[in-house]
């Protein structure tokens, strides 16, 4: 989608919105793990596009465009609640984090179940990393974390579900 | 998307292959289980006209441009471009002397002031269907002082 053939009314943008909600709402329901957040930041996404419509230049395919801003939302997002949170959340177990739950993988939808329980650092380097395809150095930089963070977070994830494939 | 086709980082140690597969088959699209375009559309503010997109715009700006080069190769002796056939009545004519000038001259700023008008009058159209927009009225203010100076110095040409 060139440029200039991008919407300029509200309700034309309805059809971007059509085009690519299911897109957006399935990375923002693995990134966040809950179904009632991913309806928000969905909402969030397609609003923050229609702001930043006029930043986009068509170097990359529009989708591709949207896809990096809809990542960008959500770990703004997570950092914002991190941030807001770190200082009234108490874990007891701090430990519990680490055990996978009991969800033997079978399927693509046990994964879904399985990547929704992994710790939230985990969970966000996997999907961008093994699903979405993104590389190290982009998840970096989008997440404003080290390279090395990153892969330390991808060996986590992984390691929690082959144990649970494992089972 | 284009994301979804890159394989992993050369340097990671390779996914489980039961892993792979089930990333495989997770699906691209999760339809959302309500529709929030509703939602959405409530929260979308109307868009400002961006002066610099408005081809009338670019027009007027262009046209203040060869207008000015026209004067200040005349001002120098240089060739003025070949006469043209006349755009309407433009304020050319209400300049004091306008009369006296190479009729080359007169005829390719009357063209231009014709188009600038038109220009004008297209963003002032903009304006009432949009009103306060502060680019196009920064724009048109712009515009309409470039015009008013261009007749100054049309004032102050040397008569034929």
């Amino acid at each position: 989608m060139p440029p200039d053939s991008l919407p300029r009314d509200p309700d034309a943008f309805g059809d971007v919105y059509r085009a690519h909600a299911g897109r957006v709402y399935a990375l923002c329901l693995r990134l966040s793990g809950d179904p009632a957040r991913a309806d928000e930041l969905t909402q969030d996404v397609f609003v923050r596009a229609w702001e930043k419509l006029d930043t986009f230049r068509g170097e990359s395919q529009f989708g591709t465009w949207l896809h990096r801003l809809a990542v960008n939302v959500v770990l703004t997002d997570r950092r914002s609640s991190w941030r807001r949170d770190r200082h009234v959340t108490a874990v007891e177990d701090p430990a519990a984090l680490e055990r996978p739950r009991d969800l033997p993988l079978v399927d693509a939808m046990d994964l879904e179940r399985a990547i929704a329980a992994l710790p939230p650092g985990a969970r966000t380097v996997f999907v961008l990393h093994d699903v979405e395809g993104y590389r190290h150095d982009e998840i970096a930089e989008m997440g404003g974390i080290a390279v090395g963070t990153s892969k330390a977070q991808l060996f986590r994830a992984r390691r929690l579900l082959r144990e649970m494939l494992e089972r | 998307m284009t994301t979804t086709d890159r394989m992993p980082a050369p340097d990671d140690e390779p996914l489980d292959p039961r892993l792979a597969r089930l990333a495989r088959e997770l699906p691209r699209d999760i339809a959302p289980p309500a529709d929030l375009w509703p939602a959405v559309r409530g929260r979308l503010a109307p868009r400002r006209r961006q002066w610099w997109r408005e081809p009338w715009l670019q027009v007027a700006a262009a046209l203040v441009a060869v207008a000015a080069i026209t004067l200040a190769v005349t001002r120098h002796g240089g060739e003025t471009p070949a006469p043209v056939a006349a755009a309407g009545a433009t304020a050319l004519d209400s300049v004091p002397g306008v009369e006296a000038l190479a009729p080359e001259t007169a005829a390719a700023l009357r063209r231009n002031l014709a188009i600038i008008d038109s220009a004008l009058a297209e963003s002032r159209r903009v304006l009432a269907a949009d009103p306060g927009n502060p680019d196009v009225e920064t724009m048109l203010r712009l515009v309409e002082r470039q015009r008013l100076e261009l007749l100054r110095q049309v004032g102050r040409l040397p008569r034929s």
